[in-house]
């Protein structure tokens, strides 16, 4: 009796889970939202009609428009391909970084982790928003620059969850019989350490994304990062701070927005850390 | 003194029940050492535990537990805290785990005998002080302020046992006291177990896997597979005669010092899962001798020759001699 | 059989307990210390202790997972390991190989069966899939384990049998010397008789030499050829099997073969109790490390220093000042 491929049986793990499909499906939508989200949309994005700011969601417009009368819903669509990027972008930045410096800082151990780690707490150190600044003086304006940062930024969390978990991992013995089969240190890291501590950055990378987004927010907010008018969920919702008691909506509909997408992204992150996990899997 | 009849436990599951004790009965008397041996699984931890009415909340629990003729399992959770400490004690495998690391061991064995006895702290202490010399604790006024990672692992788990101590309990479990401690360690703990139950007075339930030990500390014995209790009986006949075929592998299969082996026995196959038993008898599909009605239906416990038997091998002889 | 296929000389391994502000050394744990022993073609050797003696430390040494402090391990083409660079010592890898205590730990939990056999195979060059299968699957059948399971993955198995499957992995080098530190203590004791079995066989079918590193005295006298006794990073005593077992001369052995309980509840023998429990392995003094728990000590034991080999009987060893 020949079993399932491997990848066949992560697949049919995964597309028996509710959740992850659910989250997996929003996913496609937003990114296809993202590449023609401005065709779209009803209204011109960036096209202010002062004669009708703070307009409450009606058939028109269906999410209102906002203190300068542009269309919300347009923008929320619009603004899906800036936001999604940056999260992803952003967040794969961190990611890869910081599980690469993470699992070497555990797996040497020694000097190696006592350099790496010092680095790390100094980055910690600094609020984060004030790195990102300082990063941003060094690499320059724009929203490709702001998204580096703030990658950057979050290394030192990853990296901190990753050598914690390759720390504990380290000592359990099948990473001894890879040593002792004569395993290169670099194969026994990717291949015996990193799969097994998968679930943690899993969850942490998906929750991961909505920091990013409102982290791009912030800069916007110091004019360093998304400019104005163009659309971004982040900044639509810092801007309509001020207005959260006269028009919530205004800041309902970028805040369900960003939701949404990390709650597609976690549902899916948890399935797919179970779809990995043999011992989960039927 | 402790009667356990008929004792059943389930655990509620997603898929179903799963049943870790079945039918289990037996007694313990006043001044006796008990054994109940078995392997991993076997539902000997789980049927101390509903003794002690530590089990969690998705278990079920059918059957009796008659301690002097009181039904434990209809007391509720204040009425067996006065039991728990008080009447029956229970000591831990792991000794580093069971004491609270951030006490002093003096502090935490007067609070186990300030929940059941109205005396002043110094008094308690005065007694902790005492229970640590009657475990063999050299300087115990010195140790009581100790804490457990001042102390190694022989000395924690005889801490562990002074606690149990400390109500004069009429019967204590042992559950795998020495399992996690060094051989030379073992003999220690052993010998003073055996000390504890003549000069307190009281029975033991010794639960473990180390048929060496049993052979050693205990009077009876009850061997357990699969939940159920396939052989009880004194420890001389058990071992000399070993009559059901589970309890003959066991005893087979141990490596000895005292002879010499070529290859040991082996019983063959893996332990079913408690979630998937078979039909006939449990040990049916591992057994040297299974006859055919041994893979329909289930043996129940009889008596033989003062001893408790779940084989179908020994009923014809048993009903023979009824008849 | 007295060709050595690993010789041990004043193999030593200490840890750093504490250093001082520049990193030097302040207190150090010496968890083997001066270890000299020939592990001979064919034979299994016993090694026993209770925890913390140093026994699996040892086997670790052997087997590269720690690089020893001081003192020599000259395998059989007369290199020293001990002296090789990580990089040099991998070579010697699919020569010595190593059975792990816990079998639930020991298998990479996210790799099939297949994957955690075939990979020693891969690593030893072998790249021709069709045969890496076969030959998975020979190693499979020769510890007891069917090709149906080949795309398990361990979670799916017992505890024995995964044991099965760490064997199969340590074999598929071809290795000369196996070291097994605890191989069974994990496991029921039923189970534990499938595994020494096999282990046995094996050893004949392959012509295997054993480093059995076990705490459980009876397991070690059922495998092993010689056995020696290791108290607090020293061996203290070793020989032929029944020779040490039926004429034991270090105290600690007679303490420790005494304290055994036995399956036979008619042997009503004299135990001997020791004193107290074992001394710090931190900063030992130099001297003979049993004689604060020995019942048989003697003035002179307090005031020298570590004793020294005698061979009281033809390949008995004693390393006790009782025996000079």
């Amino acid at each position: 009796m020949e079993r399932e491929s491997t990848l066949k049986q992560i697949w049919g793990s995964l597309s028996q889970n509710k959740g992850a499909m659910a989250g997996l499906v929003i996913i496609v939508i937003l990114a296809i939202i993202a590449v023609i989200g401005d065709s779209i949309a009803p209204y011109d994005p960036e096209y202010s009609d002062m004669t009708a700011c703070f307009v409450a969601p009606c058939a028109e417009h269906i999410f209102g428009t906002d203190q300068l009368g542009r269309d919300i819903f347009s923008r929320v669509l619009s603004g899906t391909r800036i936001s999604l990027t940056v999260g992803i972008i952003a967040v794969s930045i961190s990611l890869t970084i910081g599980t690469v410096v993470g699992a070497l800082a555990g797996y040497c151990g020694g000097k190696v982790d006592m350099v790496i780690m010092r680095i790390m707490d100094m980055m910690l150190a600094v609020p984060s928003i004030l790195l990102a600044i300082t990063f941003m003086a060094a690499l320059g304006k724009g929203i490709d620059k702001a998204v580096i940062a703030i990658g950057l930024v979050s290394i030192p969390e990853y990296a901190r969850i990753v050598r914690g978990s390759v720390l504990s991992m380290k000592q359990n013995e099948f990473v001894q019989a890879a040593r002792v089969m004569g395993n290169k240190d670099s194969v026994i890291i990717f291949k015996h350490i990193l799969p097994n501590i998968l679930s943690s950055i899993i969850v942490r990378a998906t929750l991961g994304i909505s920091t990013a987004v409102l982290d791009t927010a912030a800069l916007g907010f110091l004019g360093l990062g998304v400019q104005p008018p163009a659309a971004e969920w982040g900044d639509m919702l810092g801007r309509s701070r001020s207005f959260i008691f006269n028009a919530p909506h205004t800041l309902i509909f970028p805040g369900l927005a960003i939701t949404l997408t990390v709650l597609a992204f976690n549902m899916l992150g948890d399935g797919l850390r179970d779809a990995l996990d043999p011992k989960q899997r039927k | 003194m402790l009667e356990i009849k008929n004792l059943s436990v389930g655990f509620q599951q997603k898929k179903g029940t799963v049943n870790a004790v079945r039918d289990v009965s037996f007694n313990v008397g006043d001044d006796e050492i008990v054994a109940i041996v078995g392997e991993s699984g076997s539902g000997k931890s789980v049927s101390s535990l509903a003794v002690m009415g530590l089990l969690a909340d998705n278990a079920k629990i059918d059957g009796e537990i008659l301690l002097n003729g009181e039904n434990l399992l209809l007391k509720n959770e204040k009425e067996f805290q006065e039991v728990r400490g008080n009447k029956i004690s229970m000591i831990f495998q792991e000794p580093m785990t069971s004491l609270n690391p951030t006490m002093r061991v003096g502090d935490q064995i007067c609070e186990a005998i300030l929940t059941h006895e109205k005396i002043s702290k110094r008094e308690a202490m005065g007694r902790a002080v005492e229970l640590l010399c009657s475990v063999g604790i050299p300087a115990p006024d010195k140790r009581v302020k100790d804490f457990p990672h001042q102390m190694s692992g022989g000395m924690r788990q005889r801490v562990m046992i002074a606690m149990a101590l400390a109500c004069r309990p009429k019967i204590l479990i042992a559950d795998e006291p020495t399992t996690a401690l060094d051989v030379t360690i073992q003999a220690q703990i052993m010998k003073l177990i055996q000390d504890l139950h003549v000069s307190y007075n009281m029975a033991v339930i010794l639960i473990t896997h180390d048929l060496g030990v049993v052979a050693e500390v205990a009077d009876r014995v009850c061997v357990m597979y699969c939940g159920q209790i396939v052989e009880n009986a004194l420890v001389a006949d058990l071992y000399d005669n070993p009559k059901h075929p589970y309890t003959k592998g066991l005893l087979e299969s141990i490596p000895r010092i005292d002879e010499d082996k070529e290859r040991l026995y082996m019983i063959d196959g893996v332990v079913p899962s408690p979630q998937n038993l078979p039909e006939g008898c449990a040990f049916a599909p591992r057994c040297p001798d299974c006859m055919e009605i041994c893979k329909k239906s289930r043996p129940a416990l009889v008596e033989s020759e003062g001893r408790m038997l779940r084989c179908f091998l020994y009923h014809s002889v048993c009903e023979g001699e009824q008849k | 059989m007295n060709e050595a296929v690993i010789q041990l000389k004043n193999l030593s391994k200490y840890f750093t307990v504490e250093t001082n502000f520049w990193g030097k050394p302040t207190s150090v744990l010496k968890a083997v210390d001066d270890f000299t022993l020939d592990i001979f073609r064919g034979e299994a050797f016993g090694l026993v202790g209770e925890s913390g003696c140093g026994k699996s430390t040892v086997g670790k040494m052997i087997a590269g997972l720690y690089k020893p402090t001081s003192g020599e391990i000259i395998f059989q083409d007369g290199t020293d390991l001990a002296k090789l660079s990580t990089k040099d010592r991998r070579k010697y890898c699919q020569n010595i190989q190593l059975i792990f205590q816990d079998p639930y730990a020991s298998l990479n939990p996210r790799m099939k069966v297949e994957e955690i056999i075939a990979e020693p195979l891969k690593l030893i060059g072998k790249t021709d899939s069709g045969e890496i299968y076969d030959r998975t699957k020979y190693l499979m059948e020769c510890v007891g384990l069917s090709d149906y399971h080949m795309d398990r993955y361990p979670h799916e198995f017992s505890g024995g049998q995964r044991q099965r499957i760490g064997i199969a992995r340590a074999l598929a080098m071809n290795p000369d010397i196996i070291v097994c530190d605890e191989p069974v203590s994990a496991l029921d004791v039923s189970v534990q008789a499938q595994v020494l079995n096999l282990l046995d066989d094996l050893k004949k079918e392959f012509s295997l030499t054993y480093l059995f590193i076990a705490h459980g005295l009876n397991v070690v006298k059922h495998i092993s050829d010689r056995v020696g006794v290791m108290y607090m990073g020293q061996l203290v005593e070793y020989a032929e099997k029944n020779e040490l077992y039926n004429n034991p001369q270090h105290p600690y052995t007679q303490a420790l073969l005494s304290a055994i309980p036995s399956p036979n509840p008619h042997r009503k023998k004299e135990q001997i109790l020791l004193k107290g429990e074992v001394t710090s392995p931190i900063d030992p003094p130099d001297k003979c490390r049993f004689c604060t728990r020995c019942f048989r000590k003697e003035e002179k034991c307090e005031k020298l220093s570590c004793p020294t080999w005698t061979e009281v009987s033809p390949g008995h060893f004693v390393s006790c000042h009782l025996f000079q």
